[in-house]
């Protein structure tokens, strides 16, 4: 193992916001709001501000040596098994600490307008700088069990803000949705940690943290014969946190939460740390093809299945929301096929421009008076303008037009699955591709184009948001166009910097060479015919769907009353897969926990046998008992002589 | 026949230093009592807490090496400095608690002072002692003591009994013991620990001695750390002590009765492990069960401590039993001997600790709010809407009750974690499900005291009334007892260093 | 407390000890037994109410004998036996020293620990005698801090035997 240089910084750039979280959640009222806002922008500013400085002492290392680690204390230390309490950044690490602290920056800087009215501010921005504690932790965490403890922090996190708004049912129930399914994945991920502890303990020396990345990795040899299990375990918790099929469903639900919240938690940040985890056991998933196969499988059907349902959908966050996991689906599929480096970059683009678009939906939201069904909308191009303006930008980012951010990343992870040789799953992505542009114009369109279907009071008071709002709007807009150009792929004569940052990360995983560049087509012919079609192909996605939502609605129509409705319903209705979970899952085990486990284990065997029937029991024998603790001297001289006689009569006989 | 050795030479001296300090302290304390007139009432406290801290100082400072010395008197080295440690740290809590107390309740006690330095005097010899003779001294000093203690609120009934049971009960079982202590000289020919162990490793002799003595000294060490079915005066004499005096007991007196029950089980671990095995496994599970059983129909909190640390004693058998396991197993078994004993006797070491630390804390409370007219305050009903009167008490107090209980991140989880995996690993695993269930039974009389703490309006007679000092001494109690219970590992890892001067 | 003898040796040695003890005390019984026996078989028996009360010191022994004594004898027995105690150990120190005084550095130690151990229980008597713990009548102490609760009161009835 290579030696790690300290950096003490690390720790202030998790603990800002906790020390923010607490000072606000704790004084709450009694800090004026203004203070309270400005300190919990200022505390994740400080985080950012650190992690640029960080970052900038890193580029000024061996590429060898980026590893900088910062341990705080032993956490636990039980025969051979150690923890810290310790934080590290490396190349990985510090893509997602500048997206995480800076884009979760920006979204603070613009929840200071989107929630200024709201009774619950302060809270508000408590939860949010805990959710970017959490967060941190779960980036910067040294071994995995930190990374757990920020994953459960986030998903605490989550649940917080999206039962933000707790006096309305649906959104307590959304909140409890998404807990209790990411607690379905959680079951996974602990016991893919349990596995690789049993399965490392034994090996190590002492005071070798078993869960520590570079340890893990050190021994990953030794993982090798339960990779496959240890894989999909963790990826079960992935397909949670990420939103990836079977478990996507809390996602769409959570836009129940303030627009920021979505923006900040279920669009750029949270949900890719299931994206982040797997890239960083790379070195393990490199070892199990089975595993790695089953991640690209489910990342690109969550890929056209998300996109699918999209096309469908009109509210205006639900869309986006299923984008989303359409895109965590592109995420893992780069994974899946050993382009770790490419789902990261991904990450990155689509943390601006899904931030972007959830951010500029919200002001959309806000102009209109808190009203999200894109059939009210239509015609706010003019009275919205730098909203339409950014809107745009980042519809053309995430439909990959060149040379917006979203062209590089989305394009680099199509040509890995094409280059390594999983044609079918490449289909799948390109098609999903074209939904994406697709769907997305058809938001457009429906939003910002067309006449304003709005009622009269609702479309006086349309009104562009204040500049708290919109600055952020514009940095991350500018963000969407040139963030991609740091990972321009060498066959366009770009330097593919982004990869070669991470390089040193994954190249365990290039080593080992079962899948990604070791096995790529060098054919820079195919990747200019590949990079044409695709961007083609989302252009005419973009351009079907202004056509057909603003020239041509009879098509829209249609295609509505195509086959008798039937598969636009099934569309809108999410393929009925919540209908089915409810049907498979929920109503039987309520069924059963209704008959079963309250009527007939909890109020029949537990109620009456065990709960009345031990307090029955317990004040049977404490009466008994009540009789020798009689308060007699003598008495208890005398049991004391009872005792003793019986153990020396046990030892006279048994000896 | 008889050869002298030169019984005080410089090292003996470095040896005795920390007992000379709390003895010669002792005394001088009394006499300061006894002659100085112009005393104002806390100076005795802060006469008592320096000499107190004198002891930790010069503990610190001289090392007076590892092994028995004093020809064999006493084991000196990590060992007894660990306990002289704690002994020290709960005197000087005792004393602010004891000081705090005296404030309101217009009940000066000036004897009390002297009376603890001398208990702890005995407590230090009795966890230290390498000799029957040493252990018997240390025993009485500190006993004799403590009956003192528990009957010292004179004019007070309850406690007047407490202090008359506790001797006439502590009289009898120390007749016992050292009839014990008669019958293993009669068997090994000297008193000496090391002695005593060469004689057991040849094997030779009436072994009808040796298994009967050590009966009977269980029994006396039994009484002392109120191990069932010796138990029978702790709820009677905890419930009538006053408070600050029934943490003492609770903690240093078992924590004192533990080392040595340690020591002894150890040294008679290679003959007597078949006998003392099932018998102490019997007693453990009965001692937790019954202690646990009774806490749960307590109304009165010192009671309910009184039984709850009799549940705890029971735990902490576990610990010697998993100790005394693979002597009686097979030989595959027994080469597990030093691994296993070394995680029981670490994990009983830190339990004492996280025990006494969180027991304290309970107890600082309790007797912080006993103010009136000398009675303890002692109905848990009366404890309504604490929460909202004194935050910071009820919140120590919290703290401790869920520490007792065994609930993560407070030090009384790692102390039973450490205690249980000591006792799976020993192999012993339906013992360890018998803890396990114990703690969560005990989990109910617990939380009975923090909701009425916290989700009960105060009424007319509910307690009040704080004493700044003594309610931030338990708060850093609590303190500790959440820092422990987060960064255990440090503290384990001393207290396993502790446990290898020990001959397993 | 060292003992020199070999190790196998030491169980007949103790043993044999006992054996002795056990001698004593079946000759004990024996001759208490014998001699009572021997007074019955001799003495005549007139038994009348007078003869059969209980002898006290020529005090007549009047109503129950369960009666409270004042915790005051208790305090005098106890000081006495302290002393008595004192006395019992300084017997057997006194023997020792007298081998023990040429030995050289040793005697000077042995001669001190007595010293110390005197003046311990001198400073034990000179506590309870300015306490008033001597006092037939203990008189109230009083303290700038508060009254010594514990005092008996002068007027309490002293209870003869």
């Amino acid at each position: 193992m290579e030696t790690h240089a300290n950096e003490t910084l690390l720790r202030w750039i998790v603990l800002a916001p906790l020390l923010g979280a607490a000072v606000i959640g704790l004084l709450n009222r009694r800090l004026p709001r203004r203070v309270a806002g400005l300190l919990a922008c200022a505390t994740v500013g400080l985080s950012f501000a650190l992690s640029v400085v960080v970052f900038l002492r890193m580029l000024g290392l061996d590429p060898e040596h980026r590893r900088l680690t910062d341990i705080l204390a032993s956490w636990v230390a039980y025969g051979n098994l150690r923890i810290d309490i310790g934080f590290a950044m490396d190349q990985l690490s510090a893509v997602m600490a500048l997206v995480v602290t800076g884009v979760g920056f920006l979204i603070h800087v613009y929840s200071l307008g989107y929630m200024a009215h709201d009774d619950g501010f302060r809270r508000f921005f408590a939860y949010l700088n805990l959710f970017i504690f959490s967060m941190m932790t779960l980036v910067l965490g040294e071994n995995l069990v930190m990374l757990f403890v920020g994953w459960e922090g986030v998903g605490l996190c989550s649940y917080l803000l999206i039962s933000f708004w707790f006096d309305g049912e649906a959104n307590a129930v959304a909140g409890k949705k998404a807990f209790v399914v990411n607690r379905i994945g959680d079951f996974g991920f602990l016991l893919g940690m349990f596995l690789i502890g049993v399965t490392l303990l034994p090996h190590l020396a002492p005071g070798e943290g078993a869960f520590s990345f570079a340890v893990m990795q050190h021994h990953a040899p030794l993982l090798a014969p339960v990779a496959t299990a240890i894989g999909l375990l963790l990826f079960l918790g992935a397909t949670g946190k990420s939103a990836q099929i079977p478990l996507y469903i809390w996602l769409p639900d959570a836009m129940a939460g303030p627009t920021p919240v979505s923006a900040l938690i279920h669009a750029a940040t949270m949900v890719t740390a299931g994206v982040y985890m797997i890239a960083r056991m790379n070195f393990l998933y490199v070892l199990t093809p089975t595993a790695m196969a089953v991640v690209a499988a489910v990342g690109a059907a969550t890929a056209i299945f998300a996109g699918t349902i999209a096309l469908a959908q009109n509210d205006i966050k639900k869309v986006l929301a299923y984008s989303t996991v359409s895109q965590l689906g592109y995420m893992m599929l780069a994974c899946g096929v050993g382009a770790f480096a490419m789902g990261i970059f991904h990450v990155m683009t689509h943390a601006f421009f899904k931030a972007l678009l959830f951010l500029a939906s919200g002001s959309v939201i806000h102009a209109m008076s808190h009203e999200q069904d894109m059939r009210v909308m239509g015609g706010l191009r003019r009275k919205l303008p730098v909203t339409w303006w950014t809107f745009l930008v980042g519809t053309l980012a995430i439909a990959g037009v060149f040379p917006l951010a979203g062209f590089f990343s989305k394009d680099e992870i199509l040509w890995k699955t094409w280059s390594s040789g999983n044609t079918v799953l490449w289909v799948i992505g390109f098609l999903a591709a074209g939904l994406t542009a697709f769907y997305m114009m058809r938001l457009v369109s429906l939003t910002f184009f067309g006449t304003n279907r709005a009622s009269e009071e609702v479309r006086h008071h349309i009104h562009e948001s204040p500049a708290t709002m919109t600055v952020p709007l514009v940095i991350l807009a500018v963000l969407s166009i040139v963030g991609g150009w740091v990972g321009i792929p060498a066959f366009m004569g770009g330097g593919a910097h982004f990869e070669h940052w991470l390089e040193p990360v994954f190249a365990g995983g290039h080593a080992a060479g079962t899948h990604g560049a070791a096995h790529a087509v060098h054919d820079t012919t195919m990747e200019w015919i590949l990079a044409g079609a695709s961007v083609a192909w989302g252009v005419l996605g973009l351009l079907l769907g202004w056509i057909v939502y603003t020239r041509r609605l009879a098509v829209a129509e249609a295609g509505r009353r195509f086959a008798g409705g039937l598969p636009y319903r099934i569309l809108e209705n999410k393929y009925y897969v919540d209908e089915a979970y409810d049907g498979a899952f929920i109503r039987p085990g309520y069924r059963l926990s209704r008959t079963v486990l309250w009527k007939g284990i909890d109020a029949g065997l537990i109620d009456g046998l065990l709960v009345n029937g031990s307090a029955l029991a317990v004040a049977v024998v404490a009466s008994v008992l009540r009789l020798f603790q009689n308060g007699m001297v003598r008495f208890y001289a005398w049991s004391i002589t009872v005792g003793l006689t019986v153990f020396v009569l046990y030892l006279s006989f048994s000896g | 026949m008889t050869h002298f050795e030169m019984p005080l030479d410089a090292t003996s001296w470095s040896v005795l230093l920390p007992y000379l300090v709390i003895g010669g302290g002792g005394l001088l304390v009394m006499l300061v009592d006894a002659f100085v007139r112009t005393l104002k009432k806390d100076h005795l406290s802060y006469l008592t807490l320096c000499v107190f801290l004198a002891s930790i100082v010069v503990q610190i400072a001289v090392h007076p090496g590892e092994g028995p010395r004093l020809g064999g008197m006493l084991l000196a080295g990590d060992w007894s400095r660990f306990f002289n440690y704690l002994f020290a740290g709960i005197g000087i809590m005792t004393t602010i608690f004891a000081t705090g107390i005296y404030d309101r309740d217009g009940r000066y006690r000036p004897e009390f002072y002297p009376l603890l330095l001398f208990t702890v005097l005995g407590m230090m010899v009795l966890a230290a002692a390498n000799d029957l003779l040493a252990v018997f001294l240390g025993l009485e000093t500190m006993s004799l003591a403590t009956y003192i203690l528990a009957g010292g609120v004179r004019g007070n009934v309850r406690s007047s009994e407490a202090g008359f049971k506790y001797l006439v009960l502590g009289g009898f079982s120390s007749a016992f013991l050292l009839m014990g202590m008669a019958l293993l000289y009669g068997y090994a020919g000297d008193t000496n620990f090391d002695a005593i162990a060469r004689v057991l490793a040849t094997g030779g002799g009436a072994t009808i001695l040796v298994t009967a003595g050590s009966a009977l000294m269980l029994m006396g060490f039994g009484f002392k750390v109120a191990m069932v079915p010796f138990h029978m005066w702790t709820p009677d004499v905890y419930d009538g002590a006053p408070a600050y005096v029934t943490g003492f007991m609770a903690t240093a007196v078992k924590a004192a009765g533990f080392a040595i029950l340690l020591r002894v089980a150890l040294l008679l671990q290679p003959q007597l492990a078949w006998a003392w095995y099932p018998v102490l496994t019997v007693f453990a599970v009965l001692t937790m069960s019954l202690g646990n059983l009774v806490a749960l129909v307590q109304n009165n909190i010192k009671r309910m401590l009184a039984w709850s640390s009799i549940a705890h004693a029971g735990y902490l058998l576990l610990g010697v039993v998993t100790l005394l396991s693979p002597a009686v197993g097979d030989p595959a078994r027994q080469a597990l001997a030093r691994t296993v004993g070394e995680s029981a006797a670490s994990a009983v070491l830190f339990y004492l600790v996280g025990y006494s630390l969180m027991n304290l804390a309970a107890f600082g409370v309790v007797n912080v709010l006993s103010n009136r007219g000398g009675e303890d305050a002692d109905d848990i009903n009366r404890y309504a809407g604490l929460s909202r009167r004194r935050p910071v008490a009820a919140a120590t107090l919290a703290v401790a009750l869920l520490s007792l209980a065994g609930i993560p991140p407070f030090v009384g989880f790692m102390a039973k974690f450490y205690l249980f995996a000591a006792v799976v690993k020993a192999g012993l695993v339906p013992l360890a499900v018998i803890g396990v269930i114990n703690s969560l039974v005990s989990v109910y009389y617990y939380l009975r005291v923090i909701v009425v703490m916290y989700m009960k309006d105060t009424e007319a007679d509910s307690y009040d009334g704080v004493e700044w000092v003594s309610v931030a001494t338990a708060g850093a109690l609590a303190a500790l007892v959440l820092y422990l219970g987060i960064r255990p590992d440090a503290f384990h890892a001393a207290a396993a260093s502790v446990i290898r001067q020990l001959p397993f | 407390m060292t003992n020199n003898l070999p190790v196998g040796a030491v169980d007949v040695g103790v043993t044999g000890h006992f054996a002795t003890v056990l001698v004593f005390v079946l000759v004990g019984f024996a001759f208490a037994g014998l001699a009572l026996g021997v007074a019955k078989l001799l003495r005549p028996s007139a038994p009348n109410p007078n003869k059969l009360t209980t002898y006290e010191c020529g005090e007549l022994p009047r109503g129950s004998s369960w009666v409270r004594f004042n915790v005051r004898f208790y305090l005098i027995a106890l000081f006495f036996i302290v002393f008595d105690v004192e006395i019992i150990f300084l017997f057997p120190w006194a023997v020792v020293f007298k081998q023990l005084y040429p030995v050289p550095g040793l005697g000077a130690v042995v001669f001190w620990e007595m010293v110390i151990f005197l003046s311990i229980l001198s400073l034990g008597l000179a506590y309870v005698w300015v306490k008033g713990d001597l006092d037939w009548v203990k008189k109230l102490i009083e303290r700038p801090g508060g009254t010594d609760q514990a005092a008996v009161p002068a007027d309490e009835e002293v209870t003869a035997p």
